[in-house]
């Protein structure tokens, strides 16, 4: 009959051991895995300039050039943040390297009523500091449709991989 | 700068809350150290923030929240202390064997788990700053540490801190925590090696010898406060200041060697003399403060820098209830297996 120690032993050996082999397994299994590309931070947002109509939805939501967008990441999710005069914010995605995003509920836009507005960009991860540039359209505003944008990430360099 | 006035009336606000949303739980059943974290939810940014932002504001603004985690601490190594000084020894060398298998399993079970499911979340939830290893590492060692203090607090609400399970828990739930932090000395190294304060052998040596010096070599100095005491039936004021003053000492060299504050008050806790009248007179001294004014400010502020309104939308909601799912399985599985064998 086996002692409490050589039980404690076995059951050491068992619960503890196989459970770090398959801590360590795992920890090289998943060095193949990649992340989203990091877009996190502040951004210095310009808006193409031949977009300056005075009444437009852009003066509606009180965007001037450049306007700071401020992204919050969690992984593949995002919070965008365009600090004009209201605060906008808007739900996204990254997939690879495509930004989309949406403002959830429509605004009152000077120009043509009521508008959505939704996000879509693609990103330089190659560039240092980290670029992107896209489009910002306007649903269901006759008048403006969408305009060009590009924005430059601040003060974070590009992200490198140590593994 | 410090604003008295607004530290005062934060203690007040967090004082009443946590006693009535504490008295509220422990009628339902659930401790009343669960209901103080609640209270703090409930003033910090998920519900007083949300429904009424300029007063939550002006009750907590941010630059303020530093000094009330600076008390809120100040609290934490007083009722550790006061729960190393209620540790029973005799029942944890009686149950060691226990001790030991169930506190290692409910480290690796849930660092297993947390592993795996690291593997689902990384793509997901990092991004390229952080590396897989220290991003699983990181989601281990949150799920294998324990919440010592709330564990302590339950323990002690129940009275079962010097039961032979208290006992166990308790020293389990030590082992659990100074593995947790060493882990995260590791993670620190790994992920942020420039941010590093100190090596991780300090860490880990450092520990080991403080640990063995405080139970080999300070205890038997401790001895003289028991002697005291037993000549004259109570202690100068000289003397609980200098009980307090080596807590803190040794509240201030384990969060110097990267573990954290309360190890370094419950070890010197443990150590101290264990005569029933010694533990009663000194606890009678020192827990009412500890207990009743600065404990609820630590759980209540936990609660406070608690913003559930970050987690959003179905995705990041299926993602949060599977990490809970995953460390609760891991941590209550890998223990109970663990218990039941030994």
């Amino acid at each position: 009959m086996a002692t409490s120690k050589e039980k404690l032993f076995v059951s050491y050996a068992l619960l503890v051991g196989i459970p770090l082999l398959g801590v360590v397994s795992v920890l090289g299994a998943g060095r193949s895995l990649t992340a989203p590309l990091s877009v996190a931070g502040s951004w210095d947002l310009q808006i193409d300039s031949s977009f300056p109509q005075p009444q437009s939805c852009i003066t509606s939501l009180g965007f001037h050039n450049p306007t700071v967008l401020d992204i919050s990441q969690s992984g593949r999710y995002l919070t965008l943040t365009l600090n004009g005069q209201p605060k906008v914010e808007l739900e996204g995605t990254l997939q690879g390297k495509t930004v989309a995003a949406n403002l959830a509920t429509p605004f009152k836009a000077s120009c043509d009523g009521a508008a959505r507005l939704s996000l879509t960009a693609e990103v330089d991860s190659k560039a240092a500091p980290r670029m992107m540039s896209g489009i910002l359209k306007f649903d269901g505003c006759a008048s403006c449709g969408s305009v060009n944008f590009q924005a430059v990430r601040q003060g974070l360099p590009t992200a490198k991989r140590s593994e | 700068m410090l604003n008295l006035t607004t530290l005062v009336l934060q203690i007040a606000v967090i004082i009443v809350v946590a006693r009535t949303v504490g008295v509220l739980f422990r009628q339902i059943g659930q401790p009343q150290v669960v209901g103080e974290m609640v209270a703090g939810i409930l003033l910090g940014p998920s519900l007083l923030g949300w429904a009424a932002p300029a007063a939550s504001a002006a009750l907590f603004p941010s630059s303020s929240l530093g000094y009330l985690n600076a008390l809120s601490q100040v609290g934490l190594i007083l009722f550790m202390f006061l729960v190393g000084l209620d540790l029973n020894p005799n029942e944890l060398k009686k149950e060691k064997h226990a001790a030991i298998l169930t506190s290692h399993v409910s480290i690796v079970a849930p660092f297993f788990l947390a592993a795996l499911l690291a593997l689902y979340l990384y793509p997901r939830l990092s991004d390229e700053s952080v590396t897989f290893t220290g991003f699983a590492l990181f989601l281990g060692a949150a799920m294998s540490i324990t919440a010592f203090p709330v564990l302590a607090r339950i323990l002690t609400e129940r009275n079962m801190q010097r039961t032979t399970l208290g006992t166990v828990a308790l020293a389990c739930a030590a082992v659990d925590d100074v593995t947790g932090w060493c882990v995260l000395a590791y993670i620190v190294i790994v992920v942020r090696a420039h941010q590093s304060t100190r090596p991780l052998w300090l860490t880990l040596t450092g520990s080991l010898t403080f640990a063995l010096v405080m139970i080999y070599g300070v205890r038997r100095l401790l001895r003289g406060f028991e002697v005291t005491f037993r000549k004259q039936r109570h202690l100068s004021e000289n003397l609980i200041a200098l009980i307090v003053l080596l807590a803190l000492l040794s509240a201030f060299i384990t969060e110097w060697l990267g573990i954290h504050v309360l190890f370094g008050s419950f070890l010197m806790g443990a150590i101290m003399p264990k005569d029933r009248t010694f533990v009663r007179y000194l606890t009678s001294k020192l827990e009412s403060t500890a207990v009743v004014l600065l404990l609820p400010v630590f759980f209540a502020l936990t609660g406070l820098r608690t913003s559930i309104s970050l987690v959003k939308g179905p995705a990041l909601w299926f993602c949060c209830a599977l990490i809970i799912l995953v460390a609760i399985a891991g941590k209550f599985g890998g223990s109970m297996i663990a218990a039941r064998i030994t």
